[in-house]
C-alpha cells in the first residue's frame, strides 16, 4: 500500500492540530481561571435563565430528505471508482452506470411525486 | 472606580504581559446594548462612528451598555446578561437610570452622542488598567441565586438532570412519554427541571398528563396553566390526543414542591397495559448523558416484570406532532434582548424540533417610577407620554397634546410643525424597523443600507431622492420577494386585530389621518395592498415612507392655520375628559385623559401593539422558526406600549 | 514532499492566505481593510474568560472545536499548490477531501448538542439538514471532474485541465460545487447554524475564549480549503502564464474566497428546508445531468 506514508502524515497532522489546540489552552490557562458566578454558566437565552436541559428527542423535519440522501450516498460510493475507469471503458461504462442512475433518479422522482421532498 | 470594577475584572494579578494583552486585545470592543439597538437609534445615538461593534450574544460582549428605559423586569434580565458575559467586562450606563440588580456602573455617560463617543476610550482605559484585579468578586444577585437554588433543590430531590420536561402543551406537543406510563404504574412523575424564568407569568410547571388513568390513582397531574393560556385550541392538524388530556383545569396550579419524593403507590390492578415492564433504562439510554448521571427517578423496577415493549405500544397514547410522530418539545425565550427583534419584547416560543407550535408574548411590568408621577400638571403630560415609547416619541407627544386640547375644550387646532414631525418620525421609524428586519432575515446589505439612510435622514431630514432610490433598490433585491411571500399570513377571523401597516397590507384601509382636515387638504389617501404576508407589510412600509416624504412637502406648502398651540399655563381650573387619535407608525393609537383642576389624573392608552401581541399569541403556530421570527418582526411591535 | 523549501513557501502562503481571508471577511462587512484586526481579535479571545456551560457534555464539548479545525486542515493537506508541490499526493485525494469535509458537520453537530442549550441544539440539527442538502451536489460535481481526469489524484485533476479549465468544460458542475461550498462553510445566505438574527449565535453561542478561537480559525481555514478546492478542481489549479504555480494558486484561491464573502450580502437567508427542497429537486438532477454531460463529452 503505497499510501501508508500519506496516511501516517495525515495522522501526524491531526496530532499536530490537537497539540496546537493544547498549546493554546495552556496559554489560556496561564492567564487565570474563570471566576465562578451563579448564572454565568447557564446557556445564554437572551436575558432569561434557561435552566431546563435542552436534550430532548428532537423532531427533525427533514427525514424524508435524509432517507433519499442515504440512497444517493450509497450510489456515490459506487460512482467514485467508476469515474476513475470511465474513459477507458467507454460506452459500456456510461450505459451501466446510466441504468443505475436512472433507477435512482426514478426513485427521486417518485419521492418528489409522493410529497416526500418537503418539510415534514 | 475600583469598587465598581470588582464585578467586571478577572481574578488575578495584573502583570505587564497581561497588560499588553489587554491593550492590544481591547482595541476592538463589542457592546451589548440593553434594551436594544432600535432604542439606541431612536434616541439619536450612532454607534458606528464610535468604532464599537455590536455583540449579538452576551458571550461575545465586553461592554454592557444600558440606555433607554429599563423597567424592573428588564433590569433583572439585564442582570442575567451581565452575569453571562465573560470577564473582563464593563457596565456602562447612559443617563440617569435605576438599574437595581446590576452593580454600580463602571462608566456613567450622558445620554448624548458625545457621551457615546467617549465610551470607547474610557472603556479601553478602564479595561487596560483593571482587566485583572486581585479583589475581583463574583456577581451574585439574589434573584439568580434563588432561581438556581430552587432548581437544584428540585433536582436533588428527584435526581434527574437529564430528563427533559418541556412545558406542557394543552393542545399539543409531547411530554416525556415515559412519564405517562410511569403515571399509570402509580409512580410519581419525575420532577420537571422547570426553568423558573425571571418573570412570574411564565411559570410552566410541566407535568405529564396521565392518560387513561385507572380510577384508583390519586395522582392528579394537571398542567399548571398560567393565566395567559386562555386558548386551548388545537392546531388544525391531525394530532391525536389522549382523551384525558383534553381539559386541563386552568385553575389548578400544582406546585412541584408538593410532590416531593417518589411515592410508590401500589400498582393498581385494572386494565393496565404492561407498561411497567418497559425497558426504561435502555430506551432512555441514548438520551441519558453520562455526566448528568442521574438515573430515572422513581424507576424502581426491581420488583417488576420486564416484558417486551414495542415502540408502538409505548408511544400509543402520546400527543403527536403534525406528522404523527411523538417527539419532545422544548421551549425557549427569544427575548427580551434578541438581535433583530424589538428590544424589550418578552417572547417565548414553544418549539417542536424547529417548528414553532406557539408563541407567547408577555407584556412587561409597567415602570413604577413613571406610573407614580401621576397626577401631572397638564403641560408636563405631553412630554411624559412621549417618554413612554422611546421609539416614536413625537407621535405620542402629538396624541397627548390633542387629547388635552380636547379635554380643555380648546378649539381643534392643527399644528403643521407637529404633523411634519410626525411624518418624519414615520419615515425614521420604518427605517429603524427595516434595520432590525435586515438582521432577522440575515440580509447584510439591507441592514447596512437602511442604517446609512437612517443616519442620513437624521442629519438632513429632507432627502427625497435618497429615499426613493433606496426604496427602489429594496424592491429589486433578488429572492427577497420569494422568501417573504407566503410567510406570516394572518387568518381572516383575526384580521380585526390588525392595525397600521399590518392591516393595510391585508387590505384594510383604515387610517386616522383620513379624518384630519390638514391631511385631507394635502390630499392624503391611505395605502392599501392585498398581500397579507410579510412581503406585503414590507411593501406597505416602504410605500408609506415615500408617501410621508410627499406629505411633508405638501403639508409644508399649506398655509399654516395657526402657530403651535401652547397650553394656557394659568388655567388651574381646567377639568374634563378628552379623547384623541393619532396614526402612529405602528397603527392607530387612542388616548383618553381625565383632567381635574389642571392636572391629569388618569389616562387610558390604546396602543396598536397591544392588539398585535394578542394576534401573535393566537396565530403564530406551526411555522418554522425563521418564518415565525420574520412574522413577529414584521408586526413591528413596540414593547413599551404594552404593559400588564 | 519533495522540497522542504517549497513546503515552507506553501505553508506560509496558506497561513498568509488564512489571515488575508480574515481581513477580507471584515472588508466585505465594513468596507475597510483592517490589517491588524484579526491579530487583535485573536488576542481578545485569548484574554476572555472561558465559560463552560453547566451540564454540558464534556467529551463532545471539548472535541468539537478541535475536530472542526482538524477537518479543515486535513482537507487542505491533499490539495496541491503547484506541479512541484503536490503536498500529499493521495491517490484517492478527491474522495478524501469529501470525507474530511464530512467531519465539519460532525463537529458542528457535536458543538450543538454538547452545549445543552436550545439555540445551539437548533443550530446543530439545522446544520445536519444543510449537509443533506449540499452533500450530493458537492460529491457529484467532484465526481465529474474525476471522470475527466481518470484519477482521483488532485494533481492529475489539475493537469487534466490543461486544455480547458473545468469551469468552462462543466459549468453546471462548477456552479453546483460553488454553492455547495458556500453551504458547507455556512456563509451567508446559508448561515443557519450560527445565525445572529435567528439563533443569536447558535452553535457558537456558548463557546468562549480559545474554543471559539479554534472554531473561528477553523472556519477561516475551511473557507480557504474550499476556495483552494474550487481552484484545484475547476479553475486549473496552478496553471497560468508568467507567475510560478503556487502564486497562481494563491491568487485564484483568494479571488474565489473574496467572492464567497461578497455573494451573500445581497441575498436573504432562506429557510433551510427551502434549501433542501431546491437541492433535491433541482440541484441533484442538475448534478446528474452534469455527469451525463461530461460522460458524453468524454466519449466524443
Amino acid at each position: 500500500m503505497k499510501s501508508i506514508p500519506h496516511y501516517l502524515l495525515l495522522l501526524g497532522m491531526l496530532v499536530v492540530t490537537v497539540a496546537f489546540a493544547l498549546v493554546l489552552y495552556l496559554l489560556k490557562a496561564s492567564l487565570g481561571k474563570p471566576l465562578a458566578e451563579p448564572g454565568k454558566d447557564v446557556p445564554a437565552e437572551s436575558g432569561q435563565l434557561a435552566l431546563k436541559p435542552a436534550w430532548v428527542r428532537y423532531h427533525v423535519h427533514y427525514y424524508g430528505f435524509a432517507l433519499l440522501f442515504l440512497c444517493f450516498d450509497m450510489e456515490m460510493a459506487f460512482m467514485y471508482p467508476w469515474a476513475v475507469v470511465y474513459k477507458e471503458l467507454g460506452m459500456t461504462a456510461l450505459l451501466d452506470m446510466g441504468v443505475f442512475l436512472m433507477i435512482l433518479f426514478l426513485g427521486l422522482v417518485y419521492t418528489w411525486n409522493q410529497g416526500g421532498l418537503k418539510r415534514q | 472606580m475600583l469598587s465598581a470594577f470588582v464585578f467586571g475584572a478577572r481574578a488575578g494579578r495584573l502583570s505587564s504581559w497581561k497588560q499588553w494583552l489587554l491593550k492590544t486585545g481591547f482595541q476592538t470592543l463589542k457592546v451589548f446594548i440593553v434594551p436594544g439597538e432600535d432604542v439606541l437609534r431612536a434616541l439619536g445615538l450612532e454607534l458606528a462612528s464610535t468604532g464599537l461593534t455590536i455583540a449579538r450574544n452576551p458571550r461575545e460582549a465586553d461592554i454592557l451598555l444600558i440606555t433607554g428605559p429599563l423597567p424592573a423586569g428588564l433590569a433583572e434580565n439585564a442582570a442575567v446578561i451581565f452575569a453571562q458575559m465573560p470577564r473582563p467586562r464593563l457596565l456602562a450606563v447612559m443617563g440617569e437610570l435605576d438599574i437595581a440588580p446590576l452593580p454600580a456602573p463602571a462608566i456613567r455617560l450622558p445620554l448624548t452622542q458625545a457621551g457615546l463617543l467617549a465610551l470607547r476610550p474610557e472603556a479601553c482605559r478602564l479595561l487596560t488598567a483593571q482587566g485583572w484585579a486581585p479583589e475581583a468578586q463574583p456577581f451574585a444577585p439574589a434573584f439568580i441565586e434563588q432561581v438556581i437554588a430552587g432548581q437544584q433543590e428540585k433536582g436533588d430531590h428527584k435526581g434527574s438532570g437529564s430528563m427533559n420536561h418541556s412545558a406542557m402543551e394543552p393542545g399539543g406537543m409531547d411530554m416525556e412519554g415515559m412519564m405517562k406510563d410511569l403515571d399509570r404504574s402509580g409512580m410519581k412523575p419525575p420532577p420537571d427541571a422547570a426553568a423558573l424564568p425571571v418573570h412570574g407569568p411564565h411559570e410552566h410547571h410541566s407535568m405529564p398528563k396521565a392518560a387513561d388513568k385507572p380510577s384508583g390513582e390519586e395522582t392528579t397531574n394537571e398542567p399548571a396553566a398560567d393565566g395567559q393560556h386562555a386558548h386551548h385550541t388545537m392546531p388544525p392538524t391531525d394530532t391525536k390526543e389522549p382523551p384525558a388530556a383534553d381539559s386541563p383545569d386552568p385553575g389548578h396550579h400544582q406546585p412541584h414542591a408538593a410532590q416531593a419524593g417518589h411515592e410508590h403507590s401500589a400498582i393498581p390492578a385494572g386494565p393496565m397495559p404492561h407498561t411497567e415492564g418497559m425497558d426504561m433504562p435502555d430506551m432512555m439510554g441514548d438520551q441519558m448523558k453520562p455526566e448528568a448521571g442521574a438515573e430515572m427517578p422513581g424507576m424502581d423496577m426491581s420488583g417488576m416484570d420486564m416484558g417486551f415493549m414495542s415502540m408502538v405500544e409505548m408511544t400509543k397514547d402520546l400527543p403527536r406532532s403534525a406528522d404523527g410522530l411523538p417527539m419532545e418539545a422544548s421551549e425557549a425565550a427569544f427575548g427580551p434582548f434578541f438581535p433583530g427583534l424589538p428590544g424589550g419584547l418578552n417572547l417565548r416560543l414553544h418549539l417542536d424540533g424547529d417548528n414553532v407550535t406557539k408563541a407567547v408574548i408577555t407584556p412587561g411590568q409597567p415602570d413604577q417610577s413613571r406610573a407614580d408621577r401621576l397626577p401631572l400638571p397638564a403641560r408636563e403630560f405631553a412630554p411624559w407620554l412621549a417618554g413612554l415609547d422611546p421609539l416614536t416619541p413625537a407621535a405620542y407627544h402629538l396624541l397627548a397634546h390633542r387629547a388635552l386640547a380636547q379635554a380643555m375644550r380648546l378649539p381643534a387646532t392643527a399644528a403643521l410643525p407637529q404633523l411634519i414631525a410626525l411624518e418624519q418620525e414615520r419615515i425614521a421609524s420604518h427605517l429603524n424597523w427595516l434595520i432590525d428586519f435586515g438582521v432577522t432575515i440575515g440580509h447584510a446589505w439591507l441592514r447596512q443600507a437602511a442604517e446609512h439612510l437612517y443616519w442620513q435622514l437624521r442629519q438632513v431630514p429632507d432627502q427625497p431622492a435618497a429615499v426613493t432610490a433606496f426604496v427602489r433598490q429594496v424592491r429589486r433585491l433578488p429572492l427577497l420577494r420569494q422568501s417573504l411571500t407566503g410567510v406570516g399570513q394572518i387568518p381572516a377571523p383575526l384580521l380585526h386585530h390588525a392595525r397600521g401597516p399590518v392591516a393595510k397590507a391585508a387590505g384594510i384601509s383604515h387610517d386616522a389621518r383620513q379624518l384630519d382636515p390638514l391631511y385631507q387638504q394635502a390630499g392624503f389617501v391611505p395605502i392599501v395592498r392585498a398581500e397579507n404576508n410579510v412581503w406585503g407589510r414590507l411593501q406597505v412600509r416602504l410605500q408609506e415612507m415615500l408617501q410621508s416624504q410627499e406629505l411633508v412637502h405638501r403639508l409644508a406648502r399649506l398655509d399654516p392655520v395657526s402657530p403651535t398651540p401652547t397650553f394656557p399655563t394659568t388655567d388651574q381650573a381646567a377639568a374634563g375628559t378628552g379623547r384623541a387619535t393619532v396614526e402612529t407608525p405602528r397603527g392607530t393609537a387612542t388616548l383618553e385623559v381625565a383632567l381635574q383642576s389642571g392636572q391629569v389624573t388618569a389616562y387610558t392608552l390604546h396602543a396598536p401593539s397591544a392588539l398585535h401581541v394578542a394576534l401573535v399569541n393566537e396565530f403564530v403556530r406551526e411555522q418554522e422558526l425563521g418564518d415565525a421570527l420574520k412574522t413577529i418582526a414584521s408586526l413591528d411591535i413596540s414593547p413599551w406600549t404594552i404593559t400588564a | 514532499m519533495e522540497n522542504p523549501l517549497t513546503l515552507l513557501v506553501v505553508l506560509l502562503l496558506f497561513g498568509g492566505g488564512v489571515y488575508a481571508l480574515a481581513v477580507l471577511e471584515y472588508w466585505s462587512v465594513a468596507g475597510q481593510l483592517a490589517w491588524g484586526r484579526p491579530a487583535r481579535l485573536v488576542l481578545h479571545l485569548l484574554l476572555q474568560e472561558e465559560i463552560r456551560p453547566r451540564q454540558s457534555d464534556t467529551v463532545l464539548y471539548e472535541t468539537a472545536p478541535v475536530l472542526f479545525l482538524a477537518a479543515a486542515a486535513l482537507a487542505a493537506a491533499v490539495l496541491p499548490w503547484s506541479a512541484d508541490a503536490p503536498l500529499l499526493g493521495l491517490a484517492t485525494g478527491a474522495l478524501f477531501v469529501n470525507a474530511a469535509f464530512a467531519y465539519v458537520m460532525v463537529a458542528m453537530l457535536m458543538g450543538g448538542w454538547a452545549v445543552n442549550g436550545v439555540y445551539a441544539m437548533l443550530g446543530g440539527w439545522r446544520f445536519l439538514g444543510q449537509l443533506i442538502a449540499y452533500s450530493m451536489p458537492l460529491v457529484m460535481a467532484l465526481t465529474a471532474t474525476v471522470m475527466r481526469a481518470e484519477s482521483m489524484l488532485p494533481a492529475r485533476i489539475v493537469t487534466s485541465q490543461l486544455a480547458l479549465w473545468n469551469i468552462v468544460y462543466q459549468p453546471i458542475g462548477f456552479g453546483l460545487f460553488y454553492l455547495a461550498a458556500l453551504a458547507l462553510a455556512f456563509l451567508p445566505p446559508f448561515d443557519f447554524p450560527v445565525a445572529a438574527g435567528e439563533l443569536a449565535g447558535g452553535v457558537w453561542a456558548e463557546f468562549t475564549g480559545t474554543r471559539l478561537l479554534l472554531f473561528r480559525l477553523g472556519r477561516l481555514l475551511l473557507i480557504m480549503t474550499l476556495a483552494l478546492a474550487v481552484t484545484v478542481f475547476f479553475l486549473g489549479g496552478w496553471q497560468g502564464p508568467w507567475l510560478p504555480g503556487f502564486a497562481w494558486t494563491f491568487l485564484k484561491t483568494l479571488l474565489v474566497a473574496a467572492s464567497f464573502f461578497g455573494v451573500g450580502r445581497y441575498l436573504p437567508r432562506l429557510r433551510y428546508d427551502q434549501l433542501l427542497e431546491w437541492s433535491w429537486k433541482y440541484a441533484t438532477p442538475a448534478a446528474l445531468v452534469n455527469i451525463l454531460w461530461v460522460g458524453i463529452l468524454l466519449l466524443l
